[in-house]
């Protein structure tokens, strides 16, 4: 519960009731102020037209455009980081190695490193004179401004919460299932499916929806990556910026609750995960 | 099954682990792995069970009835292994995970359905746990997951039981009934079965024989009679029960006359130290001319327990710790501060270092 009971047992552990509530009262306005409100000014500036321009507004082309590439860039990033989380957090939890602590740095560097970077780093290898522009030239593969490059930025990105998610559930069980799995003659692949997948695999969805939810409203990297060509390389949250700036207020907002909804189900969805993975 | 382990080495890092070690194990027999923590015990076992390697270089064997099984994988080596914290499937019903074992054979080994259930249920009541199929791990006791445990290593009908501090994570009463109970499953299973522990009461209570282990090395081989009466070492005697140190001196070459250094100001140095149990000290009011005496004050009495615990501190102020049977205390009238005379009944000599 969010208030205090307070009784004769933990009288003296309890701060005097004046402070409670000043407490209290503080965390919530601080909540609804910076979280709830722009939640409800989203989605009251989205209908504020009516229904029909909302729906005009997120089922125009481009704006469909923008929302079938947020989610193709989030269907091929999510798997990769999965699998690659999956095998990253396998290695970090099983076995100790040299340069393992170096790894885990690595894993963490797209958190430290700001997104606008991430996407330059983008532009600086397959950009007009990156360094590895000869390399894509010769595949005649365009990634800077195109979809391959969205979808590659997205994945740097997202890359660290499937696998950060995992590492620390895996450690802290430990081997010993696996272990007592083996000795019972079970083969690799029946030693993973039936006893370390089961184990995590509330972690592991937890890991997927952070990691969808992210790819899904990535921003900066993309943004510096796209080119934004409309209804070619714009995604959901470009396209609700570009309409903002054009003063189409109705319309950003109305795609901007498109995102939010997707948020709020990826939220819902979270949460029950987190729970379950708690047990 | 017999086991014969020769010249097997294993190293973590720079430390070894496991020293050139080679020991047998009867088939049929319960055997103790004692040892303080890192002494290897666990690591021999896990050797044994194939989830350890032995170092490459080292040119060791382990050898199953005649076959050297060191290149075979856990699985292939058939070892029922119980894990120190059980290490149960979380996700399963305990009948599914004794069932594991069976479960993922190959399609032309694994059981029918049918014969999975009755082997489990069997089992179940063997370990004295028939109507808990369907709980999870999570609503048994310790004392009923060590046992389901136990259970599903047996599932796959091993003739080798490796146990590791198999009572360990236990409280003191369960565990001295699970220990009596392990030796009834033991005889009736007959299986070569092999268990580590560092509580010396439990590995002389359960075990045919205790093999004590040190630093990477066996200390000592033989019945819980010859290792609690005939320790081959000072490390044995000291890790098997109290002791009392002293120094002396070996005057001649009978061993026998030892001259307690610390009594008769000898100017010479020590040359041997004797360690005598707490329960292998007579007391006499009187002194006796006659015989080996260690006169000592009374500093402390505990009555309270089995026997008489006496704080003693001799000549040097050096504490020597006896114990007595209540009916001897309450004859002498021993109280704090009395001088008494301590006789030695038995005692071990070990030679210290260079003469």
């Amino acid at each position: 519960m969010l208030f205090f009971v307070q009784n004769k047992y933990n009288k003296g552990l309890m701060p005097p009731a004046w402070l409670n509530w000043t407490l209290v009262v503080i965390s919530l306005t601080f909540l609804a102020v910076f979280l709830l409100l722009p939640l409800v000014i989203i989605f009251t500036e989205a209908f504020r037209q009516g229904m029909t321009l909302w729906w005009q507004s997120i089922s125009e082309p481009e704006a469909l455009h923008a929302l079938k590439l947020t989610l193709l860039t989030a269907a091929v990033a999510v798997p990769a980081n999965t699998i690659f989380g999956l095998a990253a957090a396998w290695c970090l939890a099983k076995f100790r190695f040299f340069g393992r602590n170096i790894i885990i740095t690595l894993i963490d560097l797209p958190f430290a490193v700001s997104p606008i970077i991430a996407g330059m780093l983008f532009v600086l290898l397959f950009g007009a004179r990156g360094y590895l522009r000869g390399i894509t030239d010769s595949l005649d593969l365009q990634i800077i401004f195109a979809v391959p490059g969205i979808i590659l930025a997205t994945m740097f990105i997202t890359f660290p919460f499937v696998a950060r998610e995992l590492t620390g559930l895996m450690t802290q069980q430990g081997s010993q299932a696996e272990q007592a799995a083996l000795s019972l003659g079970a083969s690799g692949w029946q030693t993973f499916w039936h006893i370390t997948l089961p184990d995590i695999k509330w972690g592991l969805l937890y890991g997927i929806i952070l990691c969808n939810a992210r790819a899904m409203g990535e921003f900066g990297a993309v943004s510096v990556v796209s080119g934004h060509i409309r209804g070619k390389t714009n995604t959901l949250p470009l396209h609700a910026e570009i309409l903002y700036n054009e003063y189409n207020f109705s319309a950003a907002f109305a795609v901007a609750s498109l995102l939010a909804f997707l948020a709020l189900v990826t939220l819902v969805i979270k949460s029950i995960a987190e729970r379950r993975k708690k047990r | 099954m017999t086991i014969s382990i020769t010249n097997i080495t294993k190293s973590f890092g720079n430390s070894k682990a496991l020293d050139n070690i080679s020991v047998d194990f009867t088939a049929g027999e319960l055997t103790a792995l004692l040892g303080p923590s890192g002494c290897g015990k666990t690591t021999l076992l896990r050797l044994v069970a194939g989830l350890e390697q032995a170092d490459p270089g080292c040119g060791g064997r382990i050898i199953f009835n005649g076959q050297n099984v060191l290149a075979d994988t856990a699985g292939k080596r058939k070892v029922g292994f119980v894990f120190q914290h059980y290490a149960l499937f979380r996700h399963m019903t305990v009948f599914d995970n004794i069932a594991f074992g069976l479960r993922v054979r190959k399609k032309s080994q694994r059981p029918t359905k049918a014969e999975i259930k009755e082997r489990v249920y069997s089992l179940l009541e063997l370990v004295q746990l028939g109507n808990m199929a369907d709980r999870m791990p999570s609503e048994l006791s310790g004392g009923q997951r060590q046992r389901v445990a136990l259970a599903r290593a047996l599932a796959i009908e091993p003739e080798v039981l490796l146990l590791d501090e198999p009572f360990g994570a236990l409280d003191a009463k369960v565990r001295t009934e699970l220990r009596r109970w392990l030796r009834q499953l033991h005889d009736k299973l007959n299986c070569t079965s092999i268990f580590v522990t560092h509580d010396q009461e439990e590995a002389l209570e359960v075990a045919d024989r205790v093999i004590v282990m040190n630093k990477g090395r066996i200390e000592q081989i033989g019945s819980p009679d010859e290792i609690f009466h005939q320790p081959a070492s000072e490390f044995v005697m000291q890790f098997l029960g109290e002791v009392n140190v002293f120094h002396g001196r070996i005057e001649s070459d009978d061993p026998q006359m030892v001259h307690f250094y610390d009594q008769t100001g000898q100017t010479d140095q020590p040359n041997a130290r004797m360690l005598i149990r707490p329960h292998d000290l007579d007391i006499s009011t009187e002194p006796d001319t006659d015989k080996r005496q260690i006169p000592a004050t009374i500093t402390k009495i505990q009555t309270a327990g089995p026997s008489v615990r006496l704080d003693c501190r001799d000549n040097n102020g050096k504490i020597v710790n006896v114990r007595i049977s209540h009916d001897i205390f309450n004859r002498l009238q021993l109280f704090i501060g009395q001088n008494i005379f301590l006789t030695p009944k038995q005692l071990q000599i070990y030679r210290s270092g260079q003469k």
